[in-house]
């Protein structure tokens, strides 16, 4: 417990030391990662290629690096959920005809995704990136669907709003 | 239609005669203003209009940018050599100096997504180490 206590800890200050890194994810205007990046941060083959070299400073700069840039991709996905929560709870106040079974679904898939990038990061720290690669392409799916399903859910409280007026 | 027919030009007049992407992305930097963003090329402007020229110049920028940040580590090293090999500059000295000065950071397009222009910088970063070793490597050899 105390061992994962502490690889949460560094990780959230290393995450810290890469905030300058992260450019302006929150301001308007970046342009979202495509998908195909997540597989290729956290794929195996680059290391493969890198250790074949057998040079322990090549190793060291490498894992250095791709951890760095792994902890950048589940920052901003953390940021894209915690943004599609907002988006959805300030939906769901406008809403008049809320079902609290499908709120508290929506509820605990956010809650688990926020929970697996939580995993990645102490994952990365553990295993280091390039073994999260299925974790990472399954938490990049979901949010994509979870996405999809916000808009849709926006845009029909949108349009009951109109209609009720 | 115009932007098409610009971008198309741009492929084949300049960006062909130029090897690699890696090449490529620092040669399309190169035509943007530090201090505007703009993008500007003499010859494209004069065939079509300023912006559509300008336009252009950014698609192909931000195109071939996703391409060299997605490719294989080994791939890029091959990119990085073709690259110091058509300077005028000794190999050593050319990564030398992008190792201490980086300027490959100035190749990103504007509001390029955080995780891939880390991504692209820190793939640089391990390839300017691989080659440099190969470069090192083969100097011993041929010395001893």
């Amino acid at each position: 417990m105390l061992l994962l206590l502490a690889v949460a800890v560094r990780g959230w200050l290393v995450s810290r030391e890469t905030t300058g890194l992260r450019g302006s994810e929150d301001a308007s205007g970046q342009e979202a990662c495509p998908a195909e990046f997540a597989s290729y941060i956290f794929s195996p083959a680059d290391w493969r290629y890198v250790r074949a070299m057998k040079s322990p400073d090549i190793e060291r700069l490498f894992r250095k690096e791709r951890r760095t840039v792994a902890l950048v991709w589940v920052r901003q996905t953390s940021s894209a959920i915690r943004q599609i929560m907002r988006e959805h709870a300030a939906a769901a106040r406008r809403s008049s005809n809320l079902n609290a079974v499908t709120e508290l679904k929506i509820f605990v898939q956010f809650a688990a995704l926020l929970a697996i990038c939580g995993a990645i990061r102490v994952g990365i720290d553990l295993a280091g990136p390039m073994r999260l690669g299925g974790l990472a392409g399954y938490a990049q799916k979901l949010v994509q669907r979870i996405a999809k399903a916000e808009h849709a859910f926006v845009l029909a409280t949108q349009e009951r709003a109109r209609a009720v007026e | 239609m115009i932007l098409q027919a610009a971008y198309e030009d741009l492929l084949r007049r300049s960006l062909s005669k130029i090897t690699g992407d890696l090449a490529r992305v620092i040669y399309l930097a190169s035509t943007r203003d530090y201090n505007t963003g703009t993008y500007h090329h003499e010859g494209l402007a004069a065939r079509y209009r300023a912006d559509v020229a300008a336009k252009a110049l950014e698609v192909a920028h931000r195109e071939i940018f996703y391409r060299i940040a997605a490719c294989p580590l080994p791939e890029l090293v091959r990119e990085l050599e073709v690259y110091v090999n058509s300077s005028r500059q000794a190999p050593q000295d050319v990564l030398h100096i992008w190792q201490k000065l980086e300027p490959y950071r100035l190749a990103l397009p504007m509001n390029t997504n955080a995780a891939v222009a880390r991504l692209f910088v820190s793939n640089l970063r391990v390839a300017l180490a691989i080659l440099q070793r190969q470069v090192q490597g083969a100097e011993g050899q041929s010395t001893a």
